[in-house]
């Protein structure tokens, strides 16, 4: 064992009570101890730590688990150890899915949308996308990168992507001067989401806060891709009991589908040559969440009978 | 217990890393049986201020100031566990050595720890005269109820043998109120300066019972703290010899025992032992009980008599055992005082 696992082992021991603590994963650290597994978390930034401590504070309820910081014995929620400080969280192991939990992810995005909010300052630009996409095409065609076959289909999505482009900003731009955003960890995924004792757990690990719909709308994709439709429309008819989202919330999350992200992914990989075996699969993934997207959004606006 | 509560619990008892083996509901006490221990799971309604209280009870325990039971923290520092609907905390279990139903025992032990309670917590005396305006108006709405009683009851050409037997206390109660009311009056006043009477403040538990207390053998723990408040402690000590007279009566000797052990832990100023024997001239009950005798009257007419009887009987105990007491203390008072002039002559 090297010095610093020494004296972190010891800060543990001292300032959580384990008696036992061995090392079962070293990225993040997960260690096994008499009470379960914990999660060991290392900050060298204490501003964001204190920040991500009240917002975990803000999300308490009896309904789903967030991945609190255990208190020391003198009751602080970390330890100092040098310039570092250091956290201890719960780590549970098995994945959570979509289907079959979809009333209790309803009470869990609900509660997020409502009381994961921070204030935003950035303005954000309208009709960004639209012109991105516009000298995108542009570059491309003048260099005559839309040659290939994945190069043609590219660029007959083109007017497609310029209308979902133009969508996106749109409903963008209805939203650009509100006060207050949904913020989620960057790294919020149904990937990443645990089950706890019929519950779930959801990790906001130790990453700054960001702009929270666009984890939404990936976490929708997500639950699409992997439970299926059905498991999704009944996930937003529990929602939409709850009176969720809001027309805000549904605009913003919408506005990340109708963003082309995927084309841009697409034509960046036409620059790098590459084999063609690796361009099948760049069109094929390409393929499928177009496709997804254009489905989740139909089922989307079929539930909350938005209109486009 | 059902498996959807039983999850619901396992999930409460997780934020304190414990894993029941057993989970017995007691009232709205759970009792969780793990590998780490036996504990007490509290289920019930909290507002904001309660918990803030809890946790006022929690760190005077902390430091040893009072002799109490109070929540577990869990691993994520939560004294209270917030659910939508209930709130909960966890408590060490005890096995208790007394059951409900000894009162005489239990106020036993409710006096000696509500008395430490107040004398560990005292605060500096503050004005009190709003304090004694208060009990003005109280005992003054009091007195009124009486008269009204009265005014009915002598009207009647056949007085009910109920109210035959109010009648005939009336002469003395409606004394005492004089007096009482005559006190508080006076009390309020303030002096030239603005100044007026003072009384010390303490931490009051806010809700004292015999069934607050947790008592194993010889060892009890004051628990439930979540109306505990810093007030004139003078207020909820009436309210408890109050309470304990009617609960106990007749309580004789062990009355007498009672009121030695409250006082010499937490022994009272002259204004104090005043306060408290006009605020004790008055008492509730009586009221209460003619209240519910005129507008309910649930039970039989020897029913109320003998109620009647017994609460008298009790109020003129407790009275009269506080007046020879707060008399003994006062003639000790005064010989002191002598004894210390004398030796100032010689």
């Amino acid at each position: 064992m090297n010095d610093n696992l020494q004296i972190l082992f010891s800060a543990l021991q001292a300032n959580y009570h384990f008696r036992q603590l061995k090392v079962i994963k070293e990225q993040p650290m997960i260690v096994e101890t008499e009470r379960g597994l914990k999660k060991i978390r290392v900050w060298n930034d204490e501003r964001l730590l204190r920040r991500h401590v009240s917002w975990r504070m803000k999300l308490i309820n009896d309904r789903f688990f967030v991945d609190r910081m255990y208190v020391t014995q003198s009751g602080n929620p970390f330890i100092r150890l040098g310039r570092f400080a250091v956290t201890c969280h719960d780590a549970p192991l098995e994945r959570a899915t979509l289907s079959g939990n979809e009333p209790i992810w309803a009470e869990t995005v609900s509660t997020l949308v409502a009381k994961s909010r921070d204030s935003v300052n950035n303005h954000e630009k309208s009709t960004v996308i639209r012109q991105h996409a516009e000298s995108i095409f542009e570059q491309y065609r003048q260099t005559g990168l839309f040659s290939g076959s994945t190069g043609k289909l590219a660029a007959a999505c083109y007017p497609s992507v310029r209308e979902r482009a133009e969508q996106a900003d749109s409903l963008r731009s209805r939203h650009s001067r509100r006060s207050e955003s949904v913020i989620l960890p960057d790294t919020f995924s149904l990937g990443d989401s645990r089950s706890l004792l019929d519950t779930l757990f959801i990790e906001f690990g130790q990453k700054a806060p960001v702009n929270g719909y666009r984890g939404l709308a990936r976490f929708f994709l997500d639950g699409f891709r992997e439970s299926g439709e059905e498991s999704v429309r009944s996930f937003f008819l529990c929602l939409k009991e709850k009176g969720v989202p809001d027309r805000e919330t549904a605009d913003l999350v919408r506005a990340e589908w109708f963003d082309p992200s995927e084309w841009f992914w697409l034509v960046d990989s036409l620059s790098n040559a590459s084999e063609d075996s690796q361009r099948d699969q760049d069109l094929q993934a390409f393929k499928t969440v177009w496709d997804h997207k254009t489905r989740l959004i139909g089922l989307f606006d079929s539930v909350f009978s938005q209109p486009v | 217990m059902a498996a959807g509560e039983n999850l619901h619990f396992n999930r409460i008892l997780f934020q304190y890393d414990l894993v029941p083996l057993r989970m017995d509901p007691l009232g709205n006490v759970i009792k969780v049986e793990t590998a780490n221990g036996t504990f007490a799971l509290k289920q019930k309604k909290l507002t904001d201020r309660q918990i803030r209280h809890l946790h006022k009870a929690y760190s005077l325990a902390g430091r040893l100031i009072i002799d109490a039971v109070g929540p577990l923290p869990s691993k994520y520092g939560d004294l209270v566990v917030r659910g939508e609907e209930n709130s909960y905390y966890l408590m060490p279990w005890f096995e208790e050595t007394v059951p409900d139903s000894d009162l005489s025992e239990r106020y036993r032990h409710l006096f000696v720890r509500s008395a430490q309670l107040h004398r560990q917590t005292l605060q500096e005396e503050k004005d009190a005269s709003d304090l004694f305006a208060t009990a003005a108006q109280m005992v003054g709405a009091r007195q009124i109820e009486w008269e009204r009683f009265l005014n009915r009851a002598e009207h009647r050409v056949y007085p009910s043998p109920f109210e035959q037997c109010i009648l005939s206390f009336t002469a003395d109660g409606l004394n005492n109120m004089q007096r009482a009311f005559a006190y508080f009056s006076k009390g309020q006043e303030k002096n030239e300066d603005g100044s007026g009477k003072k009384l010390r403040r303490a931490l009051c538990h806010g809700r004292l019972s015999p069934l607050h207390l947790l008592i194993e053998g010889e060892k009890s723990f004051l628990c439930n703290f979540e109306e505990s408040e810093e007030d004139f402690f003078i207020i909820e000590t009436a309210a408890l010899f109050e309470q304990a007279s009617v609960m106990l009566s007749p309580a004789g000797e062990s009355w007498n025992r009672l009121l030695h052990s409250y006082f010499s832990e937490c022994p009272l100023n002259e204004e104090e032992s005043e306060f408290l024997f006009h605020l004790l001239l008055c008492p509730k009950a009586p009221l209460d009980l003619i209240g519910e005798y005129e507008e309910n009257r649930g039970h039989s007419e020897q029913w109320y008599t003998k109620r009647w009887m017994r609460l008298s009987r009790a109020y003129t105990e407790m009275t009269g055992q506080l007046q020879q007491l707060l008399d003994q203390k006062k003639k000790k008072e005064e010989e002191a005082k002598k004894e210390e002039e004398q030796v100032k002559n010689e």
